[in-house]
C-alpha cells in the first residue's frame, strides 16, 4: 500500500532572471513501512525532493498524494499541520535550538497539539528513554555531544508519532561508530512500522536500506 | 501553550525584552503624566478664574537675586509707602520669598507691613481659634462667598509676641483670632501664618510671620486701586521703583491669571511633546528590534516551521512577545504614575484620583500604540512570510 505518491512533480527555482529546473517530472511511489535511501551527487536535487516530501516546500507543478490525498493545493497552515502530524524530519546538523533544554526541543512539535501537561511530559520522557538520553532532559542542547544531539533530534521526530520519518544525511556529522548507532536505531524504527526515507552520500548507509533511488540532474535515474 | 512559549522567548531574550520594557515604561509614564496634567490644567484654570477674579488689583513681581543695592525687604517699605501716596492707590500689600527659597519669610521683628490673604490655600488651611480649637479651612470656605475672598491688602503692622500676635488693621489693633500651620500639606511646607479677623472670619487675613532680617530672593506685591484705573497706574508704579533702580513687572490680576494659566499650559504642552517624542522613539526602537530579531532568528524560525509552526504562528509569537512586554510596561507605568500623583494637589483642585487619570483614553492610547507598531512593522510580517523552512534549516538564508 502506497503512503506517498508523487506524480509529474517539478520544482523550479528562480532568482528573478534565471529559472533552474531542480526536479523534472518526478514520479515516485513509496510504500508504507519502506526504508528508502535517496542517493545522488551534490546538486542533483535530492534535498529538494526531501523538502517536498517533508512539506517544507511546495512543488512548482505536479501532484503530491499523501495517503491518497492530494496535498498540492494545501495552504501554509495545512502544510504546517502535515509537518507535525504526518511527517517528521531528522537533519544532518540536528537543528536543535541551542539555548533551550532537551525537553524544550523535543516539546517543539507538541506545541501545536492539545495535550495535558502531564501527558506531554510522560510522552517526552518515554521517547527520551527509548533513545537512552532521558538523563539529559534538563541539559541545554548546546552542551550535548554530536551523537546526543542527533538522538534528541530523532526523539523530536518520534515524539509526534508520525508514520513517516525523513532523515537528511542523519549520520553526516557523526563519527563512524555513532553513525552506525543511529542507523541501527532507524532500522529498529522501520521494523516497528515507520516509513523511513534517508538522503545520503554514504553507500554503506544506502546498502542498509531496503530500496535505493538515485537522482541525477533532477531526474530519478535508477530505482 | 502559546503564551508559555512567548514567556519562554521573553526570558531567553532578557536584554532585548528589558530594553523594550524600559522604553515603554517611560513612554507610558510620561504619557499618563501628560493626560493628568491636562486634567490638572483644566482644574487649575477653573480655580484660577474662581480665586483670582479680583478686580482693581495690580501685582508687582521682582526677582531679588537680580537686584543690586536693595537686598532686604525692609528697603521696599519706603517705596511701598510712597506708592500709597499715588492718587488712585487704595492699599498696598506684599509677600516675599526668603533667601533660602523656602517661602518662609524670616524678616525682622520690626516688620511693618506683611499681610496677605492666601486665598488659594483655603482648602488646606487648618486654623486654631483663640481657645485652641481647630477651624478647618472648609468652615471658612462655607462662610465665605466669592465676593468676600478679596486679597487682604491692608497695609497694617504686625508685631510678634511669643505665640500670640498683635495684628493691626489699617493702623488699628485688631484681635488675633487664629494661628494656623499649613504643615506638610502646604504648597510651601513649614510656612507659619496667623489668621486675623477684623470683622468676621470670612475676612480672615493670613499673615506671614517674620523673625529675623533676611535677604530676600523674590518679591510679590499687591496694589489695590480705586476704580477701574489699574492699567493707567502701571506707569506710575514702574516710575516709583525705577527711581530706586529697581526693575519690576506690574500686571493686573486678569493678566496674572493669564500668565498663571500660560505657565501651566507650557508645562502641559512640554509633557505632551515629551510623550509624543518618547512614543515615536519607543515604537521605532521596537520595530527596529523586531526586524533585527527576524534576521537573527531565521534558523530558529526554520526549525519551528519544520516542527509544525505555521508562518501565522510565528508572526503571533513575534508580536505576542511585544504585546506582553508593552502591557507589562503599561501596568508598571500605571502604578508608578498613581503613586506619584500628589494627594494634596488632588484635594486642592477638588479632583478625585479617578478623575485625574483617564483610563478609557489611556486604553485607547495603548491600542493606538499596538496599531502603529503593527503598521510600521509590516516589513517584519513580509520578512516572515518570505521564510521557507527548507532553506532556513539548511542555512541558505
Amino acid at each position: 500500500m502506497s503512503i506517498i505518491n508523487l506524480v509529474d512533480v517539478r520544482k523550479v527555482f528562480s532568482d528573478g532572471e534565471c529559472y533552474i529546473d531542480v526536479l523534472k517530472n518526478i514520479n515516485l511511489t513509496i510504500g508504507k513501512g519502506e526504508l528508502l535511501a535517496i542517493v545522488g551527487p551534490s546538486g542533483s536535487g535530492k534535498s529538494t525532493l526531501m523538502n517536498l516530501l517533508g512539506f517544507m516546500d511546495k512543488p512548482t507543478s505536479g501532484r503530491y498524494l499523501l495517503e491518497e490525498k492530494d496535498t498540492s493545493k494545501f495552504n501554509d497552515i495545512q502544510y504546517a499541520k502535515l509537518r507535525t502530524q504526518k511527517v517528521s524530519f531528522i537533519f544532518q546538523e540536528y537543528n536543535l535550538l541551542d539555548d533551550y533544554t532537551v525537553y524544550d526541543n523535543v516539546e517543539l512539535p507538541l506545541l501545536h497539539r492539545r495535550m495535558r501537561k502531564k501527558e506531554k511530559k510522560e510522552l517526552i520522557l518515554s521517547t527520551l528513554k527509548k533513545l537512552g538520553i532521558e538523563h539529559k532532559i534538563d541539559t541545554k542542547a548546546a552542551k550535548l555531544s554530536g551523537g546526543e544531539k542527533q538522538r534528541v533530534a530523532i526523539a523530536r521526530a518520534l515524539v509526534t508519532g508520525c508514520d513517516i520519518l525523513l532523515a537528511d544525511e542523519p549520520t553526516g556529522a557523526l563519527d563512524q561508530e555513532r553513525g552506525k548507532d543511529i542507523m541501527d536505531l532507524l532500522q529498529i524504527l522501520n521494523k516497528e512500522g515507520k516509513t523511513i526515507i534517508v538522503v545520503t552520500h554514504d553507500p554503506n548507509i544506502a546498502a542498509r536500506c531496503k530500496r535505493t533511488i538515485r537522482i541525477v540532474d533532477g531526474v530519478i535515474y535508477e530505482d | 501553550m502559546f503564551f508559555k512559549t512567548i514567556f519562554k522567548i521573553i526570558f531567553k531574550e532578557k536584554l532585548i525584552s528589558f530594553f523594550i520594557l524600559i522604553q515603554f515604561i517611560l513612554t507610558f509614564f510620561v504619557s499618563f503624566a501628560a493626560i493628568e496634567n491636562y486634567k490638572v490644567l483644566n482644574a487649575q484654570k477653573e480655580k484660577a478664574n474662581q480665586f483670582f477674579n479680583i478686580k482693581n488689583t495690580l501685582v508687582i513681581y521682582e526677582d531679588g537675586d537680580r537686584t543690586e543695592g536693595l537686598k532686604y525687604i525692609e528697603d521696599y517699605y519706603s517705596i511701598l509707602d510712597n506708592l500709597k501716596t499715588i492718587k488712585g492707590i487704595e492699599a498696598v500689600g506684599y509677600y516675599c520669598v526668603s533667601g533660602n527659597q523656602n517661602y518662609e519669610p524670616n524678616f525682622t521683628s520690626s516688620i511693618k507691613q506683611c499681610i496677605y490673604l492666601n486665598e488659594d490655600m483655603l482648602d488646606i488651611i487648618t486654623l486654631k481659634d483663640s481657645d485652641g480649637n481647630r477651624i478647618n479651612g472648609d468652615v471658612i470656605k462655607k462662610k465665605s462667598t466669592n465676593d468676600s475672598r478679596n486679597p487682604a491688602i491692608v497695609g497694617s503692622a504686625l508685631k510678634v509676641k511669643g505665640e500670640n500676635f498683635d495684628v493691626f488693621y489699617d493702623g488699628e489693633k485688631i484681635e488675633c483670632t487664629a494661628v494656623c500651620s499649613l504643615g506638610e500639606k502646604s504648597f510651601f511646607p513649614g510656612t507659619q501664618h496667623i489668621g486675623a479677623a477684623a470683622v468676621d472670619l470670612k475676612d480672615a487675613v493670613i499673615c506671614n510671620v517674620v523673625k529675623d532680617r533676611f535677604k530676600y530672593a523674590a518679591f510679590k506685591g499687591f496694589i489695590k486701586v480705586n476704580g477701574n484705573n489699574a492699567e493707567d497706574l502701571k506707569n506710575s508704579i514702574y516710575k516709583c521703583f525705577k527711581e530706586k533702580g529697581i526693575e519690576v513687572r506690574v500686571v493686573t490680576m486678569e493678566e496674572e491669571v493669564v500668565e498663571y494659566i500660560k505657565q501651566t499650559e507650557g508645562f502641559t504642552i512640554m509633557t505632551y511633546r515629551l510623550a509624543i517624542g518618547l512614543s515615536i522613539f519607543s515604537i521605532l526602537g521596537t520595530v527596529i528590534t523586531l526586524i533585527l530579531s527576524i534576521n537573527r532568528k531565521k534558523k530558529e524560525f526554520g526549525i519551528r516551521m519544520a516542527t509544525g509552526s505555521s508562518k501565522l504562528y510565528l508572526i503571533g509569537l513575534v508580536y505576542g512577545q511585544i504585546v506582553v512586554i508593552v502591557i507589562a510596561a503599561y501596568i508598571i507605568a500605571f502604578f508608578w504614575e498613581q503613586s506619584r500623583s500628589s494627594e494634596d494637589l488632588v484635594r486642592t483642585l477638588g479632583l478625585s484620583t479617578a478623575e485625574l487619570f483617564n483610563i478609557s483614553f489611556s486604553i485607547k492610547y495603548l491600542l493606538l500604540v499596538f496599531i502603529i507598531i503593527l503598521v510600521f512593522s509590516s516589513m517584519v510580517i513580509k520578512g516572515i512570510l518570505r521564510l521557507e523552512p527548507g532553506e532556513l534549516v539548511r542555512g541558505k538564508n
